[in-house]
């Protein structure tokens, strides 16, 4: 039995069954598989510079994307009572023209809402806003072109500094 | 000690490239949406020139007379104004909020009495009594990025000096020439 199997091995002809190996589909995969198992990639370092420095980029990405969406506002104070009134006044106006009705408060997502106080009385809307020592008011029916004409006589003045200002 | 990277590590390098690999898809999507609504800013304020400029050529005037029948219009659309004035083949939708991404947009006849500062901001001619200007309101403000970019958009593709900025929330953008190209 011994000396059977001792014959048989020695009839295998190795170099041409290992060359047969290689053209086998099904003993392919576990034979590279376990080779890149064994094989070192890259060096052990390497996988913390790749990950510190996805890491940063990721980050230096997001905080641009933030950017985005943050408000920002350069405005003196009284500059940005009036536009905000405007815009507020404009929107409950656009708000009334659709619906026929007021607004029964000011929705969230309108800017500027936080820092402006609504109320309705007699059917006519108020808005009224203060920062910086500035208080500025508006009743529905008055002329809104006079928030806006404040800003205008501001912008004359600080012109000097604006003039030329091209958007950066 | 095996050289082979351990489950742990395979996994923590594929989290560490998707995160820059999502934030920058994630700003890419942020950049076109900002490009596609510039695109159509400038748009609408294309066909804006376009129509204020056809009207003055049928009727040597900028604006009609307002509804209320004794004096030009002033400011158009006007939610604040109780009658509405129509401006022929001006479409209001053109100056919508909702259509310009947060901006309100208004057609404005100039008024020495009021607006006389407007020609110390250098646009290209002075500006005479009845001109149109658009009025620019921002959402957010110049500094907020994406209106800046869609700021800048417009001064781009339109003709330049036809942009002013009063204030961060307040531009001023010179009709006259401008035309549906």
């Amino acid at each position: 039995m011994m000396s059977d199997k001792k014959e048989m091995l020695q009839n295998i002809d190795f170099d041409n069954l290992i060359l047969e190996s290689e053209k086998d589909p099904d003993l392919e995969y576990p034979a590279q598989g376990e080779m890149l198992a064994k094989r070192r990639i890259a060096p052990k370092p390497m996988i913390l510079v790749i990950w510190l420095a996805s890491l940063l980029l990721g980050a230096l990405i997001t905080m641009d994307s933030i950017h985005t969406t943050e408000r920002v506002g350069s405005r003196g104070a009284e500059v940005q009572l009036g536009v905000a009134l405007y815009h507020l006044a404009h929107r409950v106006e656009t708000y009334k023209d659709r619906t026929g009705n007021l607004p029964d408060y000011l929705e969230p997502q309108w800017q500027e809402s936080g820092e402006v106080e609504y109320r309705v009385t007699n059917g006519r809307y108020h808005l009224s806003a203060n920062a910086g020592g500035f208080v500025r008011e508006y009743s529905q029916g008055e002329d809104p072109e006079l928030l806006l004409f404040e800003v205008r006589q501001l912008g004359q003045q600080e012109q000097e500094k604006v003039k030329g200002k091209e958007i950066e | 000690m095996s050289e082979s990277w351990s489950r742990l590590e395979v996994l923590l390098l594929v989290l560490a490239l998707c995160f820059p690999v999502g934030a920058g898809t994630s700003h890419f999507y942020n950049e076109m949406q900002t490009r596609v609504a510039g695109t159509q800013v400038v748009k609408n304020v294309r066909a804006i020139a376009a129509s204020t400029n056809a009207y003055h050529d049928a009727t040597d005037r900028w604006f009609p007379v307002s509804a209320k029948g004794h004096a030009r219009l002033r400011v158009f659309p006007n939610p604040f104004d109780e009658h509405t004035t129509e401006y022929q083949s001006l479409d209001k939708a053109l100056f919508a909020r909702e259509n310009n991404h947060g901006m309100v947009l208004q057609l404005v006849s100039y008024d020495e009495n009021k607006d006389g500062w407007l020609n110390d901001h250098g646009f290209n001619s002075r500006f005479q009594s009845d001109d149109p200007y658009l009025r620019i309101l921002l959402d957010y403000g110049s500094e907020h990025q994406r209106e800046r970019a869609i700021l800048r958009q417009l001064q781009q593709e339109l003709n330049n000096g036809v942009l002013a900025k009063l204030d961060d929330h307040l531009f001023v953008l010179d009709l006259r020439g401008l035309d549906d190209e």
